[in-house]
C-alpha cells in the first residue's frame, strides 16, 4: 500500500518536474511571452505601487536618519564650542578677578603718601630655609633690598628677607621669626606682634601693658618703633584677649586680614629703608 | 477553499518579496515569503492543493522576476511539497519544528536552482558571493520568519470551510 503510495508519488513528481521543464523551455524560447505578459501586468503593476510606498517611507527614515546626523554632527559642533567658550570664560574670570585685586592694590598705593611701591606677583609659597615665606617675581633688578616691608591694600605682609636679580624671599608677619611692633587703634597702646608659624594668619600680640583695655575687633597698626616697618600700615585684628593678672603684660590673639595660603599680588615698598637701631645699643653697652 | 486563499496570499506575498522587502535586504538577502508560506502551508494541506500552492507560488516569483524563466522557482516548490508529504506519511508524528528544516531544505534548494538558471543563461555568478551575500541571508531571514508564517497562514487555514480531507488526513 504505501509502496504504491510512493510509487504514485515518485511519478507525479518527474511528470510535475517535466512539466516545469516545458514550462521553463517555453518561457526561454518567449512562447509564454503574452501569457506571462497577461499575468505580469496587474502583479507588476500593485507591486510598482507597494515599492512607491515602501521607499516614501523609507526614505522618510532615511530623511529622518540624515536629520539625526546632522544633529549629532551639530551637537559636537556646539560641545566643541562651548568647551572653548568654558575655557574662555574661565580666563576672563581669572583677568577679572585680576583686575580687581590689582584695583584694590591701586586705590590703595593712591591712597598713601611719600611711598613707592613695586607691584609683584607670588611665584611660590612655602617653608623656605625653616622661614615661613612667599617667592615673588620681582628682585634687586627692580630695585628691592633685604628689609623693604611688604603689603597689600589688606595690611602688610613681611618683609624682603632675601633677594636676587630677580626673586625675593619674603618673611611673612606669621613667621615664628618675625616681630613687628604695634599700635592699638583705640587706645593707642604699643606692642609687638609675633608669627605663630601658621599659614592661617594667626599672630600673637605681645608685651601690651595690663591697664590697657584691649578689645575683640580693634585693628592693630604698624607703630614705626624700631625702624623696620612705616608706621600706619594695618597688621591685623584682635581675636581674644588673655589676660593674666599674674603677668607683667598682657596677650591677644590677632588674625591677620591678609589670607596668606591664596595670596598672589604684593606691593613692595621701594622708598622705606630699615634703620639698623643696635648700633645705639652698642653704644649704650 | 485553500485554492482560492492560496491565488490570493501568494499573490500578495510575491508583490511584497519583490517590493517591500527589497527595502529590507540583509546583503542581498531578503526573506523568501512564498516559499515559506508554501512549505508551511503543505504541511496541513492535502497533497493536491499543496502542489497548486507550489505552483502557483512558483509562477507568480518567477512572473516578477524577468531574469529566471517560468517554471523554475516552481522545481523546487513542488521537490519540497514533496518531500514534506513523504515525511508526514513515513513517520506516525513529526514535530512542528521539522518545518524549520524543511524551511532551510528549500531554501538551500530554491537558490541552488536559480544558480543553474542564472549559468545556463550566461550570467556570471561567483558561487561564494553568492553563497555568501544571497543564500545564507536569506536562509536566516526564512528560519526566522517560518514559525511566526506557519502560525499567521495556520489561522487561516483552521477557518476554512473545508472537510477532514483538506488538512491531508484522507489524502496523504
Amino acid at each position: 500500500m504505501r509502496r504504491n503510495w510512493f510509487a504514485s508519488r515518485l511519478i507525479l513528481l518527474g511528470l510535475l518536474i517535466l512539466i516545469c521543464f516545458g514550462l521553463i523551455a517555453l518561457s526561454a524560447l518567449g512562447i509564454t511571452r503574452p501569457i506571462e505578459n497577461l499575468l505580469s501586468t496587474p502583479l507588476s503593476w500593485v507591486t510598482h505601487i507597494f515599492s512607491d510606498a515602501s521607499d516614501a517611507v523609507i526614505n522618510s527614515n532615511g530623511d529622518d536618519v540624515q536629520s539625526i546626523a546632522e544633529l549629532e554632527a551639530r551637537n559636537a559642533e556646539l560641545e566643541r564650542q562651548l568647551a572653548q567658550l568654558q575655557g574662555e570664560l574661565i580666563t576672563l574670570r581669572e583677568i577679572d578677578a585680576d583686575y580687581a585685586r590689582l584695583t584694590n592694590l591701586l586705590d590703595y598705593v593712591n591712597s598713601t603718601e611719600n611711598m613707592e611701591f613695586v607691584t609683584a606677583d607670588v611665584i611660590d609659597r612655602g617653608q623656605y630655609g625653616f622661614i615661613n615665606s612667599i617667592i615673588i617675581n620681582k628682585g634687586t633688578r627692580d630695585g628691592l633690598v633685604i628689609g623693604m616691608p611688604v603689603t597689600t591694600d589688606l595690611g602688610l605682609v613681611g618683609r624682603v628677607w632675601r633677594v636676587t636679580s630677580n626673586t625675593a624671599q619674603i618673611q611673612l608677619v606669621t613667621d615664628r621669626n618675625s616681630s613687628v611692633s604695634v599700635r592699638l587703634q583705640n587706645t593707642r597702646a604699643e606692642g609687638s606682634i609675633q608669627g605663630e608659624g601658621l599659614n592661617t594668619g594667626s599672630l600673637e600680640l605681645l608685651y601690651v601693658p595690663l591697664d590697657i583695655d584691649i578689645t575683640a575687633g580693634e585693628l592693630l597698626y604698624t607703630s614705626g618703633l624700631g625702624a623696620n616697618f612705616p608706621a600706619d600700615i594695618p597688621v591685623g585684628q584682635v581675636v581674644s584677649v588673655s589676660n593674666v593678672e599674674s603677668e607683667l603684660t598682657q596677650e591677644a590673639q590677632i588674625s591677620s586680614l591678609i589670607d596668606f595660603t591664596t595670596l598672589e599680588q604684593v606691593l613692595v615698598i621701594t622708598n622705606f629703608e630699615p634703620a639698623d637701631l643696635s648700633v645705639f645699643e652698642e653704644v649704650e653697652q | 477553499m485553500g485554492y482560492y486563499v492560496g491565488v490570493l496570499f501568494l499573490a500578495l506575498f510575491a508583490i511584497l518579496e519583490n517590493s517591500v522587502l527589497i527595502d529590507f535586504r540583509l546583503l542581498d538577502g531578503q526573506p523568501s515569503l512564498v516559499l515559506v508560506a508554501v512549505i508551511t502551508w503543505a504541511w496541513h494541506a492535502d497533497f493536491t492543493e499543496a502542489i497548486f500552492w507550489a505552483f502557483v507560488g512558483g509562477i507568480a516569483l518567477d512572473i516578477l522576476n524577468p531574469i529566471i524563466p517560468m517554471g523554475t522557482s516552481v522545481i523546487a516548490m513542488v521537490v519540497m511539497i514533496f518531500a514534506v508529504k513523504t515525511i508526514e506519511r513515513t513517520f506516525y508524528q513529526v514535530s512542528i519544528f521539522a518545518l524549520i528544516g524543511f524551511v532551510a531544505f528549500g531554501t538551500l534548494l530554491h537558490h541552488i536552482i536559480i544558480f543553474l538558471a542564472f549559468t545556463l543563461q550566461g550570467i556570471s555568478v561567483i558561487p561564494v558571493e553568492y553563497v555568501q551575500n544571497y543564500t545564507l541571508p536569506t536562509l536566516a531571514f526564512n528560519l526566522i520568519g517560518t514559525m511566526p508564517m506557519y502560525w499567521f497562514l495556520r489561522r487561516f487555514q483552521k477557518r476554512l470551510p473545508q472537510s477532514q480531507s483538506a488538512w491531508g488526513i484522507s489524502s496523504r
